[in-house]
Order: structure tokens, then C-alpha cells, then sequence
């Protein structure tokens, strides 16, 4: 679920890319991006099971 | 913001430079939909279900994507109070496919020791992870090319029209042309695909399985 939820994300990105609204653009992006890396740290991470 | 309009004096070689530009941004749109619609089929067709890492190599795609969808859409700006149109654009490419580019590698890793037979089978003689590694390099090569030799942020053939609000006052509006809204609405029906799929293989539960072996969301 997570994982289409940032799908859903990276389309309301492209209706405001689209829509030129620049700074909600950049905010979104980030958001994002921060949920991407985020989630491949949990995926990378989660079998090894360590303590970061 | 600050609107700048082209020049008409401008030399026939920057005109045509400018359009080459503007043709480059497409392409890089439209190449990775090509990769994305490919990775759609391998799902689908083939029926092999895509890996956690998989999706986020996508989402990586799609992210880098969207710097060229910000370049051609704010491209009539020169500057955005006090940011640069194109920096933000292929800013936002780099960092998303240095992301891609970071998820890719440790798939490979994962699968690099000989024997293994990787995760799904090669497209073209590679797997796809190894095909993400290339395009990660490529939206790299490119946005780095375009931040060096890229003249003016005024890419757009169409330019800028004026329109009369209610107020009096005189708005410019940035009228694009057919092919890019074509290209961008084939984008979003391939972001909407994948949220839709995604949500299938995950069924009600946070994380895709580490090995999906179907979609979850129609088998409980």
C-alpha cells in the first residue's frame, strides 16, 4: 500500500508540474523522493536484521 | 517570477539549438515511458511479478522523468525567485536518478555472484535492474550535458500568450504544444498503471512480499 500510495504521489506531482505550481512541485518532489529512499532503507534493511 | 521572451534577432543556430533542446527534453520523457511500458509488459505479458526493488527503480524512473516535465512547463521563466528553471529541472532529475541509480546497484549486488540466475529473466541480454543501471547513467550523462551546453530557459516554440483577466490586469499563460500534452498524459496513464498494479500486488498489507509470486489483492 505504501508503495501506491507514492505512486499516487508521483501523479498529483506531474498535475501540479503540469498545472505550474512551482513550489508545491518542489515540495511534493521531495516528498517523494524522501518516501523512495525511505523505503528501499526498510527493503534493504529488513532482513538483515540490524540495528541502525 | 521573471517571464522572458525570446529574441527575434536571435542567430538561426541558437533558434535551432533552442529546438533541439526542447526535442532532447521530450525524448527523455518519452524514452523512459518506453522503459517504463517495457517493465508493463514483462509484468503482464510475460507474468513475471515485479520485486520490491523492481517497483522502486520505477518510481526512481518516473521521478527523474519529472524533471523534464518542470523544465518544459515553467521553461517561459527565465527564473523562479531567484532559482533557475533549468537547475531546478535537471536538479531534480539528478537526484532522482542518483536514487535509481543507488537502488539498482544493490540489486545487481545481490545478484552478481556467479551462477545466480538473477531475479526474472534478461530483456535483450540483461536483466531489467542492469537495464536501470544504464538509464540511471544516461538521465546522469544527459542532465549534466544539458546543465552545461542548455542556452536559455526558453525552450518553447509555442511561447507565451497574453490573456485578459477579470481584473483588468494582462496574464500570461504558456500554451503548449499537442505532442507534449500527448506525451504527458501517456506518462500519467503509466504512473496510474503502476499505482493500480502495485496496489494488486501488495493487496492490504504495507510492503510488497520480498519474492511476489501473485497478486495478493485478488487471492485473499
Amino acid at each position: 500500500m505504501i508503495a501506491s500510495g507514492i505512486f499516487f504521489c508521483l501523479f498529483v506531482l506531474l498535475m501540479l508540474t503540469l498545472r505550474r505550481h512551482a513550489w508545491s512541485t518542489v515540495l511534493v518532489y521531495f516528498l517523494s523522493l524522501v518516501s523512495i529512499v525511505l523505503l528501499f532503507l526498510h527493503h534493504a534493511t529488513d532482513q538483515l536484521d540490524i540495528s541502525l | 517570477m521573471n517571464d522572458v521572451s525570446p529574441q527575434n534577432d536571435e542567430h538561426p543556430i541558437s533558434k535551432l539549438w533552442r529546438r533541439i533542446e526542447f526535442a532532447i527534453l521530450h525524448f527523455c520523457i518519452l524514452g523512459i515511458c518506453g522503459v517504463l511500458i517495457g517493465a508493463l509488459f514483462v509484468q503482464f505479458v510475460a507474468g513475471e511479478f515485479p520485486c520490491p526493488l523492481c517497483v522502486l527503480q520505477r518510481m526512481a524512473m518516473i521521478l527523474a522523468a519529472m524533471g523534464s516535465v518542470f523544465v518544459i512547463t515553467h521553461g517561459h521563466y527565465a527564473r523562479i525567485q531567484g532559482f533557475s528553471v533549468m537547475g531546478l529541472g535537471y536538479g531534480m532529475s539528478i537526484l532522482a536518478a542518483v536514487a535509481g541509480l543507488a537502488i539498482a546497484t544493490r540489486q545487481v549486488l545481490l545478484h552478481v555472484q556467479p551462477g545466480d540466475p538473477g531475479y526474472g529473466s534478461p530483456v535483450l541480454g540483461m536483466h531489467l535492474y542492469s537495464w536501470s543501471v544504464v538509464v540511471s547513467l544516461v538521465v546522469l550523462v544527459v542532465s549534466g550535458l544539458m546543465l552545461i551546453f542548455g542556452r536559455s530557459p526558453i525552450l518553447h516554440s509555442p511561447g507565451v500568450e497574453e490573456e485578459n483577466s477579470a481584473s483588468g490586469m494582462k496574464k500570461k499563460t504558456l500554451r503548449l504544444e499537442w505532442y507534449s500534452w500527448v506525451i504527458f498524459w501517456l506518462f500519467g496513464a503509466i504512473i496510474l498503471i503502476n499505482a493500480f498494479a502495485t496496489f494488486a500486488e501488495s493487496g492490504f498489507h504495507l510492503f510488497l512480499p520480498d519474492n511476489p509470486t501473485g497478486y495478493r489483492l485478488f487471492e485473499e
